[in-house]
């Protein structure tokens, strides 16, 4: 099982959205992380073949994208999912079954066991207009897989979900990821700490880096630094280092935990990094070094 | 002071650089809008299609009035009358849906926290909308009466009617589907009360008559009712939401 | 092939649960309704005063039509109609008089049939003129009906191969014409121009959503990326689009073909068209002229739909179809083109609400491309068919390779 991305490209006029992009995707779960206009959604639309790319190639197991085959094996949540506000949520898993070809009798049957799994079998007959952000959202995710896909993308995925469900979504995730390809995109850095086995990092239209969690974070390793301030002391600090986290203590002193190459003052200590550090490394102003 | 003095003053010492200024700016109150001043900042904000429409709605009137020769037969003036009316569902439409365009656009909930709310929003666009219906109105009624030998009343009144009962069932719609959806609702009543008029063609020197006055006065009268009502209506529900707003808090 | 009829459903499923489509398709059925019957509402007024209801007055009129049926439209019916006229009195309103009232009203289809053959550009031949037509001029009526005939067409535009064909064609016409009471059918003729305007405007406004509701919904990401979304769901919605264009054409046309008849009467099926025309070369019945009108504002009905369709897979959005759609059927009935510029007025026929009018499909002017002569009732809807197909090929493309920014 394998999904190859070739030099894909994507440009528009002069803005590169996606620049020679050649990754080989296999088995697993795959996190996806960049900053707002990255590229990361003009990545998975390629992928997932609704938007064609200005040059490169997109194959899963040698089919291309372009092919009916391709559709076959995909299962997809975008970013911001339509659905039919007069449709019940039976009726829209049915109907989405229906484009993926799944037989009506064993779609019926997904549609139930998939409503069970995000836990919107009590709602199933009720409109979807009636429903919560959240509702809707688990709607999408039960959708994409109506199809037991090989692939599977998913932007954004827990946006909307309370922690509950956000953990109850993890988890699912993580099974899934055993026997497929899934691909997660997403703001939240600690969905993807918790279930990503590769990270992929990507900037201005690039991926820059990709790893484990263990790999990619040991690019900051020894460059995380926490220290407590005074007020004006730490008003120039941070005007100097990008800060990842301030905290107002008593007596008027601040909390910093802040990234730097060296030391940044004689107060700090070095602390263990996060991948919310390491998106901060690569997304700050301070970071084009 | 001494004018010379504070020259001497300036010219012997130099101003200490501004220390702090982005703070001060940052607290410092600067005189807001007055409603006057909103109003008109609103006019640039009204889409282009409005001009648009509304200058091709009059240049159409003209060319039915005194250009088209399809119209210049022996029912000619009824018939003028009638092609003109025809045509101004769609003036109704656009209006009713530039006032609703923040509910169909989903910027309500943000327009209704802002300081000039929600209603002040919709009654400026109705201001300015209405004022310019109400120029595209007299223009079509002065080719009206240029072309008909009707009474004012009765040019007024085949004239209006279409817009009226355009004007009643988008307000009705936009008051019950919400969203997009009653956008294209709206577009489907103005094609529809428009292609009705059309079917009416064949009974134009029937209905015109003198018989029939007081039906086209009642009927007049009703749309007038309805549009208040559906006005009142929308007016409330947007009060609500500030009240809802200041429940919040 | 299941799966392709289960998306089917769906997309019947996607227009017919909206609460204003229903209310659209309820409502045009009422107006059909209406449209048939609004003739019979009111009364009729002489000297400003109701004379009679407009629906006794229909029964009286037919009854009168319907004791001439059968007779030959001869000098010996013309002038007994001209000696019932002859007896109405100087008057303003002559339809006020006793005398039309009781005698000449009878003939009052004879005299609505012969008269506009007396027409001339200057002058109209009114009802003054008809109390002195002789018994030359009504032996003379078929003779002077044919050369005025002859002279139109000769003073048009056509080759002479197609004004040939329109003089053939006249020649197969039999006279003296069997007079008959056909007013089921004539209703019908007049009003299925109105009435196809009213269908393709449902038609667009049941088709608007097809494509663009994808669109402004963000359901267009979902199904691009599945299976069957750029391939038999397409088809899908094409199958949809035009049977549902059909299904509801036929709905119309037939309930407002059989409410005529069964209002006005079913009288008349094989009486000439030109009971109805005088003026008409086609040798057609009025019930061939009636299936033949059907046929063609089926066909453009298609094509409104395949508009429809092309619109909304291009627009985006549903109210900018509905307004493009209303513009294009209401705008051509608003001016007309002269018979004197073919190319114009061939062209202008060519437009949906053009293509279900009597004058559009049985015109004099005749379609011409490459010494080929053909008759606008087989232009008109192989137009229709062919636009149509080129038409939903370039929706299909559009939808299938939508790109989503």
């Amino acid at each position: 099982m394998e999904l190859e991305l070739d030099r894909v490209t994507k440009q528009y006029g002069n803005k590169t959205a996606c620049d020679r992009i050649s990754i080989t995707f296999q088995k697993g779960v795959y996190g996806l992380l960049g900053a707002n206009g990255a590229g990361k959604t003009t990545l998975i639309r390629m992928i997932c073949g609704v938007l064609a790319p200005t040059s490169g190639t997109i194959s899963f197991n040698k089919i291309d994208v372009s092919h009916e085959d391709y559709r076959d094996a995909l299962g997809y949540l975008p970013q911001e999912f339509g659905y039919y506000p007069e449709f019940s949520a039976l009726d829209f898993l049915l109907y989405i079954a229906a484009l993926k070809g799944v037989p009506k009798p064993q779609a019926k049957e997904k549609a139930w066991e998939l409503l069970k799994q995000v836990s919107l079998e009590k709602d199933a007959r009720k409109r979807i207009k009636t429903f919560s952000g959240g509702m809707k959202q688990r709607l999408g995710i039960a959708q994409s897989m109506l199809n037991n896909p090989q692939i599977l993308i998913l932007d954004e995925p827990t946006a909307g979900l309370d922690p509950k469900e956000r953990i109850h979504f993890r988890n699912m995730i993580s099974c899934l990821g055993e026997d497929r390809i899934v691909l997660l995109s997403t703001h939240i850095v600690s969905d993807i700490e918790h279930i990503a086995g590769t990270i992929l990092v990507m900037k201005d239209g690039s991926l820059i880096h990709q790893g484990t969690r263990n790999e990619i974070i040991s690019a900051i390793d020894g460059k995380v630094w926490e220290c407590t301030l005074s007020q004006s002391d730490a008003i120039d600090i941070c005007k100097k280092y990008p800060v990842i986290n301030l905290r107002q203590e008593s007596a008027g002193m601040v909390f910093l935990r802040l990234i730097s190459e060296e030391k940044p003052c004689a107060e700090a200590f070095i602390a263990q990094a996060t991948l919310e550090d390491l998106y901060l490394y690569y997304f700050s102003e301070g970071s084009e070094q | 002071m001494n004018r010379n003095l504070k020259k001497g003053l300036k010219s012997y010492f130099e101003a200490p650089p501004p220390t702090d200024r982005e703070r001060f700016l940052k607290q410092l109150r600067y005189p807001k809008t007055t409603y006057r001043e909103f109003l008109l900042a609103q006019l640039p904000y009204i889409r282009k299609r409005i001009w648009i429409a509304s200058a091709l709605i009059i240049s159409l009137g003209w060319v039915i009035a005194f250009r088209l020769s399809v119209f210049q037969d022996w029912r000619g003036e009824g018939l003028r009358m009638w092609g003109i009316s025809a045509i101004l569902p769609f003036l109704a439409m656009m209006t009713i849906t530039e006032v609703y365009r923040s509910s169909a656009f989903r910027m309500a909930e943000l327009e209704a926290s802002c300081r000039f709310s929600l209603l002040q929003i919709v009654m400026a666009r109705i201001s300015i909308l209405g004022a310019v219906n109400f120029i595209v109105l007299i223009l079509l009624l002065i080719f009206n009466n240029q072309i008909s030998g009707y009474s004012l009343l009765q040019t007024i009144l085949y004239t209006i009617m279409p817009y009226l009962f355009v004007c009643a069932a988008c307000l009705w719609l936009l008051n019950r589907i919400h969203g997009s959806d009653g956008i294209y609702a709206c577009a489907a009543a103005a094609g529809f009360v428009s292609v009705a008029s059309i079917l009416c063609e064949s009974l134009v020197t029937v209905l015109y008559t003198d018989v029939y006055l007081n039906s086209w006065l009642t009927l007049f009268a009703i749309c007038l009712v309805v549009i208040g009502f559906q006005m009142h209506k929308f007016f409330k529900k947007l009060e609500e939401k500030q009240w809802n707003l200041s429940l919040i808090e | 092939m299941r799966g392709f009829w289960n998306l089917v459903g769906f997309e019947y499923k996607k227009i017919l649960c909206k609460r204003s489509i229903q209310f659209t398709l309820i409502l045009s059925v009422i107006l059909t309704v209406f449209n048939v019957s609004v003739t019979l509402f009111g009364d009729y007024y002489v000297d400003g005063t109701p004379y009679e209801s407009n629906y006794a007055a229909m029964v009286k009129d037919r009854a009168y039509a319907r004791s001439l049926s059968g007779r030959p439209l001869d000098s010996g019916l013309i002038m007994e109609t001209v000696r019932a006229y002859a007896q109405i009195p100087p008057s303003d309103v002559y339809q006020s008089t006793q005398e039309y009232q009781t005698i000449a009203r009878p003939y009052s289809d004879i005299y609505e049939v012969i008269r506009s053959v007396f027409n001339t550009a200057s002058k109209r031949f009114n009802m003054e003129d008809f109390q002195m037509l002789t018994k030359t001029e009504a032996e003379g009526y078929y003779n002077i009906r044919h050369e005025k005939l002859a002279q139109h067409i000769l003073q048009t535009r056509m080759s002479d191969k197609a004004k040939e064909q329109v003089m053939a064609m006249d020649a197969q016409i039999k006279t003296p014409f069997s007079f008959s009471y056909t007013d089921g059918y004539t209703r019908y003729f007049i009003l299925i121009n109105t009435l196809g305007l009213f269908c393709e405007f449902v038609i667009a406004v049941c088709l608007a959503p097809l494509y663009s509701r994808e669109y402004t919904s963000g359901t267009d990401q979902l199904i691009l990326s599945s299976k069957y979304g750029k391939n038999k769901l397409i088809a899908a919605k094409i199958f949809t689009g035009f049977s549902m264009t059909l299904i509801l054409g036929l709905i119309q046309l037939t309930l407002a073909f059989f409410l005529s008849l069964a209002i006005f009467g079913a009288d008349g099926g094989n009486a000439p068209l030109q009971l109805f025309n005088s003026l008409s070369p086609y040798p057609l019945s009025m019930a061939q002229t009636s299936l033949m009108l059907m046929v063609v504002s089926l066909f453009a009905f298609l094509m409104t739909g395949a508009i429809t369709m092309l619109l909304s897979a291009n627009l985006k959005t549903p109210f900018g179809v509905i307004v493009l759609m209303s513009v294009l059927l209401i705008a051509p009935m608003l001016g007309s083109v002269s018979e004197q510029n073919i190319l114009f007025h061939n062209l202008y026929q060519l437009f949906p609400t053009q293509m279900t009018s009597l004058s559009s499909v049985t015109a004099i002017i005749q379609y011409e491309f490459g010494g080929f002569v053909i008759h606008p009732y087989i232009f008109l809807p192989l137009f229709a068919l062919t636009l149509s197909v080129i038409l939903t090929s370039l929706s299909y493309h559009i939808f299938k390779y939508h790109q989503i920014v």
